[in-house]
């Protein structure tokens, strides 16, 4: 597998990760979002982590998962800019990308987003400090 | 060879160590506060790890006897010190923070550059200040004013701090119900409004033993309770009549209400269970069906709730949650329906049968 650099890299440390056979759980700690990866994006979010390339890699995922480079090459590009647009991993795409695109073929890696404890963080008033003149916080009344 | 005190090795342009010299003059308010205040001490066992709490003012005595005193402990060791202290009371306080007010971040995290063996985090709601040391394992816990903790925070005081001093003696903190017999104990964990708290109390009610409705701390492969008071939704509270029950003890300003788990049903005690399964409430399935859940689901249905519940990076809750669940068995459990069902299947699972 190609070792050439990512310009991606995961956007620590708001976020953490877990892969469990084969599958990653993410949190993104800045927006209370959370997601599960299929064991295709999975692979895509590993290479992000080690610092690698997916496009570079796009024939080693091809030959992974049954699929042509091409269909790789299809749907490398979507995932990446759903997973810069979910704030997951910080850097540059090589070209712009509409994330709506929906890949087809046998490569076609999922990114499912759960949003049932955004409210937690969304509460966090840490826009609305003020400090006094001892030093600490000071929350505007009703906070 | 002696070891120089910390002081002696503070730089003043140091970022660390300004942050070092902080923590010190914190700790010395604290202490000071211990003396001003008369404080109430209590000694607890959290997961068999012993912990002396020195609550300075009547607020803060009461609020960690009602939620902690469960869990007292006549250990004369004590693994951990945690001084807990509001100015209004002591009329004392930390000096200024040395960090902005572009420091402050999410779920209580400070953006500071700390020294390895200082934990420090600050919560904006109500205000208060969580700092622990681990070289000399104490903690403080310091805000204005204790009577401005809102109600929710009142059932689950000191956790950051319990967590801080759980974590060193790998023991973690969930964010899970837990439900016991003598010999086992389930875990029941799952997003927020999945019913965790009410099958939790409705286990209670039918004489099965309720270590927590929130949060309890695993270690070892055993489930120890942590907090004993649980919180119930008005629906709940009628659903099980429980004010029959005479457990409740207050409310918060979310409208639930605060109830003594010892009230509910068999007593409470501190000493932990091993964990035979994990279940995850699923209200859209029928009651008391139990499904064998693949880990990697159990994993997404529990880690992402303890790590953005539990203060400070989760990265490592996470990692134990799946651990965790590569060891024990996970189920969806429906909680669609008739409660006695879903009481019975995990009354089931602690008896081993399923």
């Amino acid at each position: 597998m190609s070792s050439a650099p990512s310009r991606l890299r995961p956007n620590r440390p708001d976020v953490i990760d877990q892969t469990f056979n084969g599958e990653a759980v993410l949190v993104n700690f800045r927006t209370g979002r959370y997601y599960s990866l299929d064991a295709q994006a999975t692979s895509v979010w590993e290479l992000i982590v080690a610092e690698q390339s997916p496009a570079a890699a796009a024939q080693a995922l091809a030959d992974r998962f049954g699929a042509t480079r091409d269909e790789v090459e299809a749907s490398l590009p979507p995932l990446l800019r759903r997973l810069l647009d979910e704030e997951l991993v910080v850097g540059e795409l090589d070209a712009p990308v509409n994330a709506e695109t929906v890949p087809g073929g046998v490569f076609a890696p999922s990114l499912q987003v759960f949003k049932d404890m955004e409210d937690l963080l969304l509460l966090d008033p840490i826009h609305e400090i003020d400090v006094d003149g001892s030093g600490w916080p000071r929350l505007p009344v009703g906070s | 060879m002696a070891t120089p005190s910390r002081r002696k090795l503070i730089r003043p342009g140091d970022k660390a160590d300004q942050l070092a010299a902080f923590a010190e003059a914190a700790l010395a308010a604290a202490r000071e506060a211990e003396r001003h205040t008369a404080a109430t001490r209590l000694d607890i066992s959290v997961a068999e790890i012993p912990i002396r709490l020195e609550l300075c003012g009547d607020t803060l005595a009461s609020i960690g006897i009602a939620a902690l005193s469960g869990l007292r402990s006549e250990n004369a060791h004590t693994a951990a010190r945690i001084w807990a202290f509001d100015t209004e009371t002591s009329g004392l306080e930390p000096p200024p923070p040395p960090w902005g007010r572009d420091a402050y971040r999410p779920r209580d995290a400070l953006a500071v550059e700390a020294p390895e063996w200082l934990e420090i985090s600050y919560g904006l709601v109500p205000g208060c200040l969580n700092l622990f040391d681990r070289h000399e394992r104490t903690g403080v816990f310091w805000m204005h004013d204790a009577r401005r903790l809102p109600g929710w925070q009142r059932t689950t005081p000191l956790r950051s701090l319990l967590r801080s001093v759980a974590r060193r003696h790998d023991a973690w903190m969930l964010h899970a119900a837990a439900v016991a017999n003598d010999r086992a104990a389930v875990l029941i964990s799952g997003r927020g409004g999945s019913g965790k708290s009410t099958t939790a109390i409705g286990c209670a009610i039918a004489g099965i033993e309720c270590l927590g409705d929130d949060v309890c701390i695993v270690r070892d492969d055993r489930v120890y309770p942590l907090y004993g008071i649980a919180k119930a939704e008005p629906r709940t509270v009628a659903l099980l009549s429980l004010d029959r029950h005479h457990a409740i003890i207050g409310g918060d300003d979310l409208g639930r209400a605060h109830l003594r788990i010892a009230d509910l049903g068999p007593p409470w005690r501190s000493e932990g269970r091993p964990v035979v399964a994990v279940v995850v409430p699923q209200v859209s399935a029928p009651a008391g069906r139990l499904r064998p859940l693949n880990a990697a689901a159990a994993v997404l249905a529990c880690g992402p709730s303890t790590a953005l519940e539990i203060t400070g990076n989760g990265q490592a809750e996470m990692r134990f949650v799946a651990s965790l669940l590569q060891r024990t068995p996970a189920y969806e459990l429906g909680t669609g329906g008739d409660l006695t069902r879903v009481v019975g299947a995990i009354s089931n699972l602690l008896e081993g049968v399923r």
